[in-house]
């Protein structure tokens, strides 16, 4: 019996144990360690691991712990709980888009000090990228990467095989419709067999920014003294004409059909574009490498993205990732250190550029040198230094943009009037956004 | 309290404080989030059945309603009778049996994410497995189905999907099957009974109670669902597979309102609740259990 009940003494303990190990708090971190969460996935873990490498070599005495948290560009979700738990990282990856509303819901913490101080400039980076990485004047972030949104790419032998000819690239969206159906093949039941372009690739609210901002349209106003926030213009002309043209495509070409046709072709390394079965698509600038590895030999034309006569042209949206320090971590050096390293150093930003391929948000890296020479990078090295959008740069753009994938899929497979869609959208977003705007109002009276 | 009752507490003690730590207090605090409004970095602050009210008119809740209903009517039943079938089949005694009984129950121990990545190519209207078996019985081409690219079929999609996993079920039917007397199937086909008769008046009543598990945790199941629309359809085409769960997700996670996604959450309680009520009082009559 007494030993029954030492056994059952000890089942209890020692879980109790474990637990109550697992939810004290910790004694204070050590000083020389810095936790970061980054959200890339297999493929970039190499080009992070060199550049956590690099960091070190270069600041003895501080190691760079690098872990793993999902952000769907809409979501982080074990970020926010973390946070809300008190044991966020004490840096984290926050994409530009995100900044404005993370910000406002108080999960980042104020960088306006530590940057004051750092002898950095704002105009050192790119400016679409540093409007995202303010919030009413303060600094939350420091922008990383910066992603031209996008190169349009094509596919020389496929233009050949039609009869067109390869180095005319479409100008207009008059020019890009004509291609369309000069490469657009089907199979006698109507299935697609070769497509000229899908513009729809990227799929539901990028797809409008990018086809929108070509039409020389607006998704939101900069804030005024009765609008703090900005104001949602969803609605805007230009970007219902960007819808009405979609809308077009879609009827004509069927959107089931495309969709099915780009469906059978799953995986970064299976795009039609790659396997030769569509002519034309909008490249991001990280999909170089992509090209490089599945399409080797294809002959690609590359340059800007057709536009309407009336619309932008160049044209183009600025995104990419930024690093901040989550609200319930204090600012420490180190942290700071790590993310200006990260951002502005010559070393980082080389790795950056040669081994992810992407572009640092520091205009002053001297890979802008090289780049701007190469007859690829080039094109969008053009976008970015041409280019003054962002998505937006509102507290509520996920919803904003999952507001708009709705609007478009209405009018896409549901046949609905772009311009009521569009208004219907606006008027949700500008609730949320006045709703928003009530909780800072009512947050900065608490304080 | 006797010493052995102590010692006995002491044993379950672990169970009894793991399920206050993350069920019974989570519960307990979703039910009060629910009446508040909670945007996850900041404390939750009451406002009454705001939430609730909100729900009623938001367009979202109700197509996700319909859409979850939809999938629940076509995908438990169905997946019930194809589940019995194969239980029928594997309860037949031919020579390596075990090995089909292997087989068919595979599906379900393979992981969902890798399921869904499976079937988003089974499913392909122009490639997939699925529409090239239509294809091959000369189906025509202006009734083949576009599956997750077509809004009316996506989720006809979803559940032929979750037919794949039907074996888990047949398991369990198998095991009822096998528990029924031969000596009923006797007394019946001596009385003149055919295989259909058989069927309907001895196996169905004497399955029943395994019957009505299956049922009511599919229902369970079908009011959850919610990885496989994450991760094939993202709730589209046209919100056409944005599930209860998925909406209750994007609410908490992407718009950061924890106090309505716990409202949703207490709302599906309800529901599954009354949906397992009617079914259980439903079948009173129908369900025989061994005296």
């Amino acid at each position: 019996m007494a030993g029954a009940a030492r056994l059952a003494t000890w089942t209890w303990l020692a879980p109790a144990i474990l637990l109550i190990s697992g939810c004290v708090r910790k004694a204070p971190p050590d000083p020389h360690v810095i936790t970061l969460w980054q959200p890339f996935g297999a493929t970039e873990q190499a080009p992070l691991d060199h550049l956590v490498a690099a960091f070190e070599r270069s600041h003895p005495g501080i190691r760079v712990h690098m872990s793993y948290a999902s952000n769907d560009l809409t979501s982080s979700q074990k970020l926010f709980l973390a946070i809300a738990g008190g044991v966020a990282p004490d840096v984290t990856f926050v994409d530009g888009q995100q900044l404005s509303e993370w910000a406002a819901r108080g999960a980042l913490a104020d960088l306006s000090e530590p940057f004051a101080h750092s002898g950095l400039q704002a105009d050192g980076f790119w400016r679409p990228r540093w409007q995202e990485s303010t919030f009413q004047g303060h600094v939350y972030a420091l922008p990383w990467g910066a992603d031209p949104n996008f190169a349009f790419v094509w596919n020389k032998d496929l233009f050949r095989k039609a009869g067109l000819d390869p180095e005319t690239p479409p100008r207009t969206l008059d020019d890009l419709d004509r291609l369309n159906d000069r490469l657009t093949i089907r199979d006698p039941q109507g299935n697609i067999t070769q497509l000229g372009i899908d513009p729809m690739e990227w799929t539901g609210a990028n797809c409008l920014f990018t086809w929108g901002y070509a039409f020389g349209g607006s998704f939101y106003s900069e804030p005024d003294a009765t609008h703090p926030l900005g104001t949602v213009t969803a609605d805007n002309p230009k970007i219902v004409a960007a819808l009405e043209w979609l809308a077009k495509f879609g009827r004509k070409y069927d959107v089931r059909k495309v969709r099915a046709f780009t469906e059978a072709t799953v995986g970064s390394g299976n795009t039609p574009f790659y396997a030769g079965k569509a002519a034309m698509r909008l490249l991001h600038v990280a999909q170089i490498k992509d090209l490089k590895k599945y399409a080797p030999t294809m002959d690609i034309g590359i340059g800007l993205i057709p536009a309407p006569l009336d619309g932008e042209y160049p044209n183009g949206w600025i995104g990419g990732w930024s690093l901040a320090v989550p609200r319930s971590k204090m600012v420490r050096p180190e942290a700071f250190e790590f993310i200006k390293w990260m951002c502005t150093s010559d070393e980082a930003t080389e790795i950056e550029s040669s081994e992810l391929e992407q572009f640092p948000a520091y205009r002053k890296a001297p890979v802008f040198e090289r780049v701007r020479k190469d007859p690829v990078r080039g094109v969008f090295y053009q976008i970015l230094a041409n280019s003054k959008h962002v998505r937006t740069l509102m507290p509520v753009q996920g919803y904003y943009m999952e507001r708009l994938g709705r609007a478009m899929d209405e009018v896409l497979y549901g046949g609905a009037d772009p311009r009521r869609s569009l208004a219907a959208a606006r008027m949700d977003v500008s609730k949320r956004l006045q709703s928003v705007a009530d909780e800072l109002a009512q947050h900065a009276e608490a304080r | 309290m006797k010493r052995r009752t102590w010692i006995g507490l002491a044993f379950c003690s672990p169970l009894i404080v793991g399920l206050l730590a993350f069920t019974v207090i989570p519960v307990v605090a979703s039910a009060w989030f629910s009446l508040c409004n909670y945007p996850i970095l900041d404390p939750p602050k009451y406002i009454g059945a705001a939430n609730y009210t909100e729900l009623v008119r938001d367009d979202q809740f109700w197509h996700s309603i319909r859409n979850t209903f939809t999938y629940v009517l076509m995908a438990v039943p169905l997946g019930m009778a194809v589940g019995l079938v194969l239980a029928l089949l594997m309860n037949q005694k031919v020579r390596g049996i075990k090995v089909f009984r292997t087989l068919f129950f595979l599906p379900t121990v393979v992981p969902v994410v890798a399921n869904a990545v499976l079937w988003v190519r089974v499913l392909n209207p122009q490639q997939g497995l699925v529409n090239s078996f239509l294809r091959a019985i000369h189906l025509p081409e202006s009734f083949m189905p576009g599956w997750l690219a077509d809004e009316h079929w996506a989720l006809p999609g979803l559940v032929l999907m979750s037919l794949w996993g039907a074996g888990g079920g047949a398991i369990l039917y198998v095991a009822a099957l096998k528990d029924v007397p031969a000596e009923l199937f006797e007394a019946a086909e001596l009385d003149g009974a055919g295989p259909v008769q058989r069927f309907r008046r001895v196996t169905i009543p004497l399955i029943s109670p395994v019957l009505l598990f299956t049922g009511i945790m599919g229902l369970i199941g079908g009011f959850q669902e919610f990885t496989r629309a994450m991760v094939m359809t993202q709730g589209g085409p046209w919100d056409s597979t944005l599930f209860y769960c998925l909406h209750l997700f994007n609410s908490a996670f992407t718009e950061f309102r924890l106090g309505y996604a716990s409202a949703m959450a207490w709302v599906l309680f309800a529901i599954i609740l009354t949906a397992t009520i009617v079914v259980m009082r439903l079948s009173i009559k129908h369900v025989q259990y061994e005296q």
